[in-house]
């Protein structure tokens, strides 16, 4: 199990509020499916080139393939780029 | 991090940089050194209006002059998709880049192009660019953001509704993007502070100032092979870009980097570049294109400026109750301000458990913004430091202190949802505090700021190659353009890697052909994520060398150890050989098994997040407002100084380009939204003698991640200087100023205010 | 584009009495080719007036020094008797641009391109100076106040050219000072510029004042009330005072990209009032 941790606005669009979710998942592919079968709609929102997954506090710009072993915590945020 | 707290032979020495000589002796061939034969020269006709529909183009009389080889005007690209699409690493919407770079139905700013003419000279293409007739209908035109977010204000793009509004709005505005952050209660935390502030501030955008203005020569033969020469922070996005725009097979593009007079972001995009391909293409001649230092202000990106409101509230004892942060950032003439980066590290810095940050992505009539050193951090960033000082003030707290009880350490969680790994904030007020700098004493009207700042710091996509040549000696390539020392620092880990003498590691940027895809020099990745892959081409070297001695020695390669540069048997059991050097391995490499060469590609993750503080002292001239820096320390947690000189100098450059952005950079429209200082003398960056000596202090909390401890450095440093600035004004005459920049004439207008 | 490099003065004369559409004067340049190579300007016909000896030469003619219109800052600023009799002009001139720009840069051209910002016209006129201009009829002589007329208009004929600037010899108890305002410590341009020259007794009792401001008007200004304001006193807090509002008075700005109306006229008192105490200082007052 993780925990992933959603923005307000993510929230309340998708989850009822809900800005901790705790949902089974061992790669990071199979957590947005699982996330979207409970939260139709919510995959498009994440699962994108426009987003970074942070694994533990450290973020992937390209995350779909890592595992999820041993993992507890799961957010989001915007790609940076930087000058 | 065992690696990282190790004697090193090369790490963290002041090494001569491989690129020096060339660059003090004038061989550096940098954009516009470029030529070839049969080149023709290209010019570009841009908008004298700032908003204004396009109502014809006339390019009969141009066509027929003698001398002019090709006409392109926006009928000659394709219409794009407007979507955001991943080019590389960075999201990018093609249909807006294209029409930024040539206009199509409207223009959008002055300076916007309109056509562009190839010719033989830079005369009659000159001549030619006068012979092109527009005939425009002038629409009323915005600059300002407030402005522009106005219901009555002119639209610049009908199609353009508000994302992340509920319900979508069902009218066009110039409002591309409303995003926000949440978290806690902001109004539980504000009925718990003592004492709450709430501030106004505006800031102007600024150029990124590169001396060298953009430049490229463009070649396309009748087989569809393009090659291009140009003065770019990435060559892959170069080719990634020219390949959407024009639809054309990446492969079919060769993008070569010239050295580079200085990016900052600006040479993110591409502006010229697909201008002289496409007339290329037509003239089937290559094509040079360098734009005048007009041109670069006119019509390349600035970062944005900006609208913001702050309110903090704090415990009479310093501890931030909560904070309400609204952000009104200018994308200029298409969406995509670093408004999301902006909010994301406005209070990235503290922990605070009541906040809320909301963001708008705004457009005006103004070059569309582009990266610019930490893009959005440190427009965000002043406001807040500058309000959290005055509340320093008002409960007479040193302003070090006040931070050090809010900062995020190891554990923090940032209002945009992940935890804080191992930083190193604290760590660097403690040493501003330490510091002589700040035990110094002041005099009368002078006062002392402090400000600190917060910039992410990336990894990306990266490849190395590093060919051992027969005598020992090695070849780096990189794929990323030079800009702050990379050369040197990425050629010193691979000579710490593989044992040798740095100064026997040549070190290379390679074009587009040489090396898989590389993401840009920016973001602060090039020596860490650059860095992490020239390791893994040294343990490939290494490798191989092992694989080789357990050949000429006939023991397995496991019986083979690596230490030192010098291959061994592991043990008396393993045989009893003489060690063998990179050289002594190498020069046999042809009876082995042919060339060693290493290579790595990787998309490099952990990059460590990078924080800084800054103080400086001014003196403040109270009859005319002139400010006078008088010193000014930086100190960085930079995880590892791979060339503690090159670092030094990222955070003096970063300072001093914050110091001109406090002071005096600003863009001066007329009433028909025409730029009126479109050059270094009226556009005033900080001289040299405007500065004092800038110190440094480097803090090194290693970054678990990187084998040498490597975090990003370059941006962080251009985040404090506007609020360390200000706070130093405020010190010394009693006024906290909110309006950037910070000019004589405004400083003397609060002067007179107060008295 | 015709390019011309006359000899002598009456060369220069015969080459710039034909007609020629846009004819332009070349000294050091560093205002004309930039403004071509910016594309602002095209001259048809170029004379050069560096080959003119009386032109490239500071000459001393016994009572006076004769400074040519192409002698270049540089070597005004190793001139140690120029420096000595007029420290406020040589450091006027020494303000403009660059080490580079101070190579080619003159004071004839900074008085000729008639710019209400040039940095050494005030100081030219606080210290009396004139300038010789050749022309068909020969030589005449003009006070450098009446040579602009208005932002890049002088009065100096198609036909004609600025051959030297004469400055007085160094005199006791007289000196001037230039200060000018920009919000850089270099290469900028004067948002305002105030330029004074003093002459005292020995008891330090001012004897005579020029005062004159650049960037405040559309020429420099000449601030008339400065003598019986200066005159007979030591130049002390309140006659200085009285100095900075006549200044102020004097004013009749622009709003532009450099500057306020409000902030230029603000300026132009503090500056002038600094400019007279060096200015007093240098003369020997204290």
């Amino acid at each position: 199990m993780v925990k992933v941790i959603l923005t307000e606005s993510l929230a309340k669009k998708y989850t009822s509020g809900e800005t901790q979710i705790t949902i089974e998942a061992n790669t990071i592919q199979k957590l947005f499916v699982n996330l979207n079968e409970r939260y139709p709609g919510i995959n498009k929102a994440l699962n994108h080139e426009g987003i970074s997954v942070v694994i533990d506090g450290e973020i992937f710009q390209d995350a779909l393939y890592e595992r999820l072993e041993g993992v507890s915590e799961i957010c989001f945020i915007p790609r940076i780029g930087g000058g | 991090m065992a690696t990282a707290l190790k004697d090193f032979k090369w790490v963290g020495t002041r090494a001569v940089r491989p690129d020096g000589v060339e660059k003090v002796t004038g061989r550096a061939k940098f954009g516009a050194d470029f030529s070839l034969p049969g080149m023709l020269i290209g010019k570009v006709l841009r908008s004298p209006h700032a908003h204004a529909k396009i109502k014809s183009i006339n390019i009969e009389a141009a066509r027929t002059l003698n001398g002019v080889k090709a006409i392109i005007t926006g009928s000659d690209f394709n219409e794009l998709p407007s979507e955001w699409v991943p080019a590389g690493e960075v999201q990018i919407n093609f249909r807006d880049l294209s029409r930024s770079i040539m206009a199509r139905n409207k223009v959008l700013f002055e300076g916007h192009p309109v056509a562009a003419v190839a010719a033989t000279s830079e005369i009659i293409a000159r001549e030619a660019l006068a012979l092109i007739k527009v005939e425009y209908e002038i629409l009323p035109h915005v600059i300002d953001v407030e402005a522009a977010m106005s219901p009555d204000a002119p639209i610049l793009h009908e199609d353009l509704f508000t994302a992340g509004v509920e319900p979508s709005p069902k009218t066009a505005s110039n409002i591309a993007k409303r995003v926000d952050y949440s978290s806690g209660n902001i109004d539980d935390g504000f009925k718990e502070a003592d004492v709450i502030i709430e501030k106004h501030f505006t800031t102007q955008p600024v150029h990124q100032g590169y001396i060298e203005p953009h430049a490229t020569v463009a070649s396309a033969s009748e087989d569809g092979q393009c090659s291009i020469w140009t003065s770019t922070q990435g060559q892959y996005v170069v080719r990634a870009y020219c390949s959407e725009v024009l639809q054309l097979d990446i492969s079919s593009i060769r993008v070569t980097p010239s050295e580079i007079g200085g990016g900052f972001g600006g040479k993110t995009t591409v502006y010229l570049e697909p201008l002289a391909l496409a007339l290329s293409k037509k003239a089937f001649r290559p094509v040079k294109m360098v734009m005048s230092r007009e041109e670069v202000f006119r019509s390349s990106g600035p970062t944005s400026g900006s609208s913001m409101k702050i309110k903090i509230g704090a415990r009479s004892d310093g501890t931030i109750t909560a904070a309400d942060v609204e952000l009104k950032y200018q994308a200029g003439a298409f969406p995509g301000s670093p408004i999301m980066p902006g909010c994301m590290c406005a209070l990235a810095p503290y922990n605070i458990s009541n906040a809320k940050v909301v963001g708008y992505d705004v457009v005006v009539n103004r070059p569309k913004v582009v990266a610019y050193r930490a893009p959005g951090a440190p427009i965000s960033e002043y406001a807040v430091e500058c309000v959290i000082n005055e509340i320093a003030t008002k409960l007479n707290i040193d302003p070090l202190d006040i931070r050090e009880k809010n900062a995020a350490k190891e554990g923090t969680r940032a209002l945009y949802g992940p935890q804080f790994g191992a930083i190193g904030y604290i760590e660097t007020l403690l040493a501003a505090r330490g510091s002589n700098h700040y035990k110094s004493k002041l005099h009368e009207n002078q006062g002392r700021g402090v400000a600190s700042g917060f910039w992410f710091n990336i990894g990306g996509e990266s490849c190395a190659t590093i060919n051992i040549n027969t005598d020992g000696t090695a070849e780096l390539v990189l794929g990323n353009p030079d800009i702050g020392g990379s050369r040197a620092s990425l050629a010193m880990i691979a000579a710490e890697a593989l044992g040798i003498d740095y100064n026997k590691v040549h070190p290379i940027i390679s074009d587009t052909s040489g090396l898989g895809y590389n993401f840009l020099t920016g973001g602060s990745r090039t020596t860490f994520a650059g860095g992490l892959a020239v390791n893994e081409a040294a343990e490939d070297v290494v490798r191989q060398i092992r694989e080789r001695a357990s050949k000429i020695w006939d023991i397995p390669e496991e019986a083979v150890t690596w230490e030192d540069g010098f291959v061994r048997p592991a043990g008396t059991n393993a045989g009893n050989f003489e060690p063998l050097s990179l050289a002594d391995v190498a020069g046999m490499a042809a009876k082995t098994g042919g060339p060693i060469s290493g290579h790595a590609q990787l998309n490099a993750q952990g990059a460590g997040p990078g924080f800084g503080t800054h103080i400086c002292d001014v003196e403040v001239d109270e009859e005319t407002g002139r400010v006078t820096i008088l010193r000014y320390t930086v100190v960085q947690d930079v995880g590892k100084a791979i060339h503690p000189s090159y670092v030094e100098g990222q955070m003096q450059g970063g300072a001093s380009q914050g110091i001109g952005w406090a002071l005096n950079e600003e863009y001066i429209y007329d009433e028909e939204g025409k730029l009126q200082n479109a050059g270094f003398l009226d556009y005033r960056i900080p001289v040299a003698s405007d500065l004092p000596m800038i110190d440094t202090i480097i803090v090194e909390v290693p970054n678990p991640r990187h084998p040498y401890g490597v975090k990003g450095v370059g941006e962080v440093p251009i985040v404090p200087p506007m609020a360390a600035v200000a706070g130093a004004i405020a010190d010394a005459i009693g006024v906290h100023l909110t309006d950037l920049p910070m000019s004589p004439p405004r400083i003397l207008k609060e002067l007179n205010k107060k008295q | 584009m015709i390019y011309e490099r006359p000899n002598t003065v009456s060369e220069a004369v015969e080459i710039l009495s034909k007609s020629h559409e846009k004819k332009s004067i070349l000294a050091g340049g560093t205002d004309l080719l930039v403004q071509m190579r910016s594309g602002y300007y095209r001259p048809s016909h170029i004379v050069d007036i560096k080959n003119i000896p009386e032109a490239t030469q500071i000459r001393d003619d016994g009572d006076t020094f004769l400074v040519g219109a192409g002698v270049p800052g540089a070597q005004l600023s190793e001139h140690v008797e120029l420096i000595k009799a007029w420290p406020g002009v040589i450091e006027a001139m020494d303000l403009i641009g660059s080490t580079q720009i101070q190579g080619r840069a003159t004071l004839g051209g900074n008085l000729c391109n008639a710019s209400p910002a040039a940095d050494s016209v005030p100081a030219m006129i606080a210290a009396d100076a004139t300038c010789i201009i050749a022309g068909p009829n020969g030589y005449r002589e003009e006070k450098i106040e009446n040579v602009v007329t208005a932002p890049g208009v002088s009065s100096i004929a198609n036909n004609e050219f600025v051959v030297s600037i004469r400055l007085a010899k160094f005199k006791t108890g007289r000196a001037d000072a230039y200060l000018r305002f920009i919000p850089r410590t270099e290469m900028d341009i004067a948002v305002v510029g105030a330029a004074v020259c003093v002459l005292i007794d020995k008891k330090g009792i001012c004897l005579n004042a020029k005062v004159s401001l650049g960037a405040v008007a559309p020429t420099q200004v000449v601030i008339e009330t400065a003598p019986q304001i200066l005159i007979g006193t030591r130049l002390d807090e309140e006659t200085l005072d009285k100095l900075a509002k006549a200044a102020r008075a004097s004013c009749n700005p622009i709003d532009d990209k450099r500057g306020t109306i409000e902030y230029r006229t603000s300026v132009a008192g503090v500056l002038t009032k600094r400019a007279a105490k060096i200015a007093f200082d240098r003369a020997g007052g204290a």
